[in-house]
Formats: C-alpha cells, structure tokens, sequence
C-alpha cells in the first residue's frame, strides 16, 4: 500500500468507514510506518484548522441587515396556500404601529368631540320647536279634569320618550321609579291620582298655556329637567314661560381618577412571590357624545406581566458548548394612554351601570382593555365607581427573537428552547375603583 | 488510537438526524401558514452554514454576501415548492449550489478567478494568514472536487445530502471529497512545517 493508496484509507479511517479488519491493517502499517503517520498526521491536523475556519466564519451584521429588509419588504409570506394569521405576525404589526394606533385614538376622540359640539350648537333652536310643538299636550289636555289613569300616565310617558330628570343641582336622577322618593309633593291631579314625573314636560307646556291648575304647581326643587335623548335641559316654571337651555360644552365632561388591584395571567411562583397583586392607575375624561355612549381618554401605568427573551448557555456547567434563546415570565412597569368608548344604561336615581372598550398605546406595545361597572352619584358633581377591567397584552415575542438574532453579539449555532416563539398574550384581571366629578 | 481519533468523525454518514428532520419540515409547514417566527429559525438554522458556503465557494466576501441574501429570500419565495423528498438542508443547499453555480459561470464570463481571492473572515486563534491560506488552497481545488469538500467540512451535509445537491452518486462523492482533501493537504502541508 503506498502513500496514494494510504491517503483513502487514512480518511475513510477518519471517516469512520473501515471495517474493523480493515482499521487493523491500517493501525499495522501506521506503526511501522513515520511516512504514514506524517500523512495521517497532516490530514489531522488539516481536519483541525478547516473545523476551526468554519467556526471563525460569522454572517456579516450589515448582510442580516440587508436580508431581514429585503424579506421585511416582502409580504405575504406564501401565496400559495392558505395563510392564517398568526398572534406572532399579529404582535409584529401592532408593536410597529403603536404609536399609529394612539394618533388614530386621539384624532378619534378630537373628531367625536367635535362633532359632539357641532351638533350640539347647530340643533338649539330645533329643540326649542320640538318643545313648543309638543306633541303630548293634547293628550294630557284631553285628561286634565278628568281623571288621569295610570295607563294614561304610561301612554303620555312613552310618547314623550324621556325617562330621566336631573334637578336643578345636578343632585338626582330622577326616574318613574324614584318619583316619589324624590319629590315631597308629587304632582297630582285634582281627583288625587298620581302623575309621574314623565309628565314634568307636559305640566311645563300646561304651565306656559296657563293650562296648568295651580294645585298641580312643580316643586321648586324641580327648577328644569332634561331630555336624555337631546340633551336639552328644559326650565318647566321660569317666568310661567317654558324655555330650552342648551348646556355647556364643558357641562358634557366628567374626570375620573382610577385605580386597580387585581392579578396577572399568566403567572409563575416566581411572579406570584415578587408581586403578588399588580395595580394599574390611570386618570381619564370621557366626553358624553351621544345619550348612553361616551367617549373618552386615558392615561395611566400599570404593572403587567411579560414574557423576556434571553440567551443562556444550554448547559451552564458546559458553557462551551452551545447557547440557546430562552424565555422567561418577568414584571414590567409601563406607561399607557389611549382612548376608550363607554356605554352608560342609569339603573336607578343613583346607579347607572356602565361598560367600556379602550385601546392604548403603551411602552411595552398595544393594551386592549375593557371593564364593566357601577357608578354611583354622591351628589350631583361627585361620584364613585366600582368595576371588573381585564387588559390584555402581547410580548412582542416575535420582535425581541429578532432583534436578538440580528445583535452583533449574537452567536453562530445558538439553538432555541421549546417554547419560547409561543406567544400568548398577558391578561391582568383587576378590580377597578375610581372617583369622577363633572361640572 | 482509534478511539482518540473518533472527534473527527462529526456526523452521521447515513442522513441527517430523522428528528432534526422532521422538526425542520414542521417548521417550513408554520412557515407555509404564515409564521414568520418558524422562517427565522429556519434560518438561525442555516444562515452560519450557508453564508459559509457562500463564502468558501466564491472566495469573495461581497459576492458572498449577495449569494447569502439570494438564497435565503428563494427559500422564502419558494417555501410552497418544497417537498418532503428531501431533506431541508438539501434543499437549501441545492438552492444554494445552483445559485452559486450560477454565480461562478456569470463570473468566468467577466473576470479572472484570481481577482476574488479576498477574505473577510478572519480567526483570532488562526490568525488571518490561516484564513488566507485555506481560501487560497481552496481556490486551487478544482470546483468539481472543492463543491463537496465544502459541503461536507463547512456545511455539514452527510454524502447522501450532497449526492442529492450534486445529483451525483455516494462513491463519486466520497471519492472527490478524499481528492480534494488530499489536494489541499499538499497544498497546505509546507505551512504545517512552518508552523511547527
């Protein structure tokens, strides 16, 4: 076997691919032979410095840079075959546009009221008609000095389409239901029937008539009333003359100072032990734009879980051996603000039941939120709330993979736990308490 | 003896790895769904390996870089077209050898090999001689025999993977991958003694 005939066999021995005779004879010759162990020597030491020039080689920064733009330019991924989104490619898009998002909330909230103070302004002496022509006074007029029924009084309710009425002092909603709770004389009529306070529109169009027997006079408690469908605030005794007034544009604001206690999902013992009740605070003003639906602005911070990527040895106590992208549940403080619609539904003189949606943009990405609630008057400026409010938000866990992989730091052959792409979002579960007043 | 030579066989000889595989083919599925996080392991998978090739096949570092790019926006383009015949690193690496094949007829037309010995990488333990020296011995190999050398020592594919890349059979592979190395360890083996 000479040196040519000694060079396959050596690298088939290095291979790994000689029959175990085969290596034996190999082995034999080697012993004897300086020439063939310099050869095989050299082939090791070849072996050596190719596995070391592998090792040396890393992609270049700017060409991972060049090649992520290149793919980040194009979208969608495969045409071919059903695409279906993804929370990761989800999370990409909202994290990029988080600041979009916020002008879209603000412009929206800017347009709402807006709009709110146009139609406001423009539609005053449409209000002022529709009360002058009212449309009920006919029927109460048929029923005055007669006996008003209670069916009567249902009848003349519905058709006046206002269920709500707000004293003088901001101090009460009043509904059928708390009539006579609210009003130490209630209007009655001669035969001593009841009237509901329903009727307060129609006795202040009698009233303006000089239809009105004196008997039947409001309380004075009771200066005007409002119309929750238009807003309009109407003065049933001022002068013996009904008028309309059209409240303020500050009149439809009310501020609120929030504060959450509650729980993050999901949690691990670590989180649960380091903070076991996560808060989020917030001051808000909401806009009344339409009789239930309310607008509104927020800002605020919160503690919320998320999930961190990191690079850690695969095995700390070999660290030669590989890295590898591993996650892990941490507490993050952010700072949020963003916009919110509210639905109102009163549900007595004191009580109204309120439900809302909001969207923020915060430093940890995109929150959606939303809460269900009681708000309670104390008085006519002031109240309380009491709520459930979950928020929800994303990692981000497709953007920390890539800004990890795209690091110059980042080392060739570094492997990725189970797991760790998966991204699920955060839910904070919080009971919500706050304070509002209005003017 | 043989036992302390054994580090030098790093790979199975037979195909890759049946669970490494699979869970390759599973991610250019997401991929194919739209999971953009599956493509970027797949290409965390591949992109030291390929840029390598890349690099130690063109011998120059700007048309290593093109190449590199070329590759990883054809597996992104082309993700559909994979089928499940073969292995995941045969198919990025045959992408990869018909680009650079490609590459390497486009530059015979125009310019002279010799311009393109220039190297980017370099090997603080090798020091940047080293990295010279292989490149400038590789360069010698004719393309033929340093296709598979590279495939197989930089890359990592086993011979049933390159014999696919190739379209060649095991014998052949194993047989210009024992010529190449023999070139290059003429080549290199006056360095060995300097060293020394």
């Amino acid at each position: 076997m000479g040196i040519g005939n000694i060079s396959e066999s050596l690298q088939q021995f290095l291979d790994g691919s000689l029959s175990g005779d085969q290596e034996a004879e190999l082995l034999h010759r080697l012993s004897v032979s300086p020439e063939r162990r310099e050869v095989l020597r050299s082939y090791m030491k070849q072996s050596a410095i190719i596995s070391a020039d592998r090792n040396a080689i890393v992609v270049p920064y700017s060409a991972e840079q060049k090649l992520w733009a290149a793919i980040g330019a194009m979208s969608p991924v495969v045409t071919a075959v059903p695409v279906t989104t993804s929370v990761a490619t989800s999370t990409a898009m909202l994290g990029s546009s988080v600041w979009r998002m916020s002008a879209v909330a603000v412009v929206a909230i800017l347009l709402g009221l807006s709009s709110g103070y146009l139609l406001w302004s423009g539609n005053n002496s449409l209000q002022t008609q529709a009360t002058s022509d009212s449309q009920i006074t006919p029927l109460l007029r048929e029923n005055v000095g007669h006996s008003v029924t209670s069916s009567a009084t249902n009848v003349i309710a519905e058709r006046s389409g206002i269920k709500n009425i707000r004293n003088s002092d901001h101090s009460e909603h009043i509904t059928r239901q708390s009539i006579g709770a609210t009003l130490q004389q209630p209007p009655h009529l001669a035969d001593g029937t009841d009237l509901s306070v329903d009727l307060l529109p129609v006795f202040a169009d009698l009233q303006r008539t000089n239809a009105l027997p004196e008997a039947l006079a409001l309380p004075a408690s009771v200066s005007f009333i409002r119309d929750p469908n238009t807003h309009q605030r109407e003065h049933p005794s001022i002068g013996g003359v009904l008028q309309t007034h059209s409240p303020k544009f500050l009149e439809r604001f009310d501020f609120a100072i929030h504060e959450g206690i509650g729980k993050q999902f999901p949690n691990t013992a670590a989180t649960n032990t380091s903070m076991p009740i996560i808060t989020n605070s917030d001051i808000c003003v909401k806009y009344q734009l339409t009789p239930e639906f309310w607008i509104g602005a927020s800002f605020g911070t919160a503690n919320v879980t998320q999930k961190k990527l990191s690079t850690a040895f695969v095995d700390p106590n070999a660290p030669q051996l590989q890295y590898q992208i591993v996650s892990d549940l941490v507490h993050e403080q952010t700072v949020w603000g963003g916009g919110l619609i509210e639905y109102r539904k009163p549900i007595s003189s004191k009580f109204t039941f309120a439900a809302n949606v909001g969207l923020a943009a915060s430093t940890l990405g995109p929150i959606i939120s939303s809460e269900l609630g009681v708000r309670y008057d104390v008085t006519g400026d002031v109240g309380v709330l009491l709520g459930l409010r979950g928020s929800r938000i994303n990692s981000n866990v497709a953007k920390q993979y890539q800004d990890i992989i795209t690091s110059s730091s980042f080392t060739a052959g570094t492997g990725v736990a189970p797991g760790v792409t998966d991204d699920k979002a955060n839910l904070n579960v919080e009971i919500s308490t706050g304070i509002y007043f209005h003017f | 003896m043989a036992t302390a030579l054994q580090p030098v066989e790093r790979r199975s000889q037979t195909g890759p790895n049946e669970q490494d595989q699979s869970y390759e083919i599973a991610l250019l599925h997401a991929f194919r769904e739209g999971k953009r996080e599956a493509y970027t392991e797949l290409y965390l998978r591949y992109r030291q390996r390929v840029y390598a090739y890349c690099l130690r096949m063109l011998g120059n570092a700007q048309e290593a870089e093109d190449l590199f790019q070329e590759v990883f926006i054809r597996v992104w383009q082309r993700a559909y077209q994979f089928t499940e015949e073969k292995s995941i690193s045969g198919w990025i690496f045959t992408i990869a050898h018909n680009l650079c094949l490609n590459r390497i007829r486009d530059r015979k037309e125009h310019d002279s090999i010799d311009n393109y010995i220039s190297l980017s990488s370099s090997n603080p333990e090798m020091g940047e001689d080293w990295a010279a020296r292989i490149q400038s011995a590789l360069e010698q190999v004719p393309p033929e025999n340093r296709e598979p050398f590279v495939l197989f020592e930089y890359q990592g594919l086993s011979y049933q993977e390159i014999s696919e890349v190739m379209k060649l059979t095991i014998a052949a592979v194993k047989s210009r991958i024992y010529r190449a190395r023999e070139e290059l360890r003429k080549i290199l083996e006056p360095y060995y003694r300097d060293e020394q």
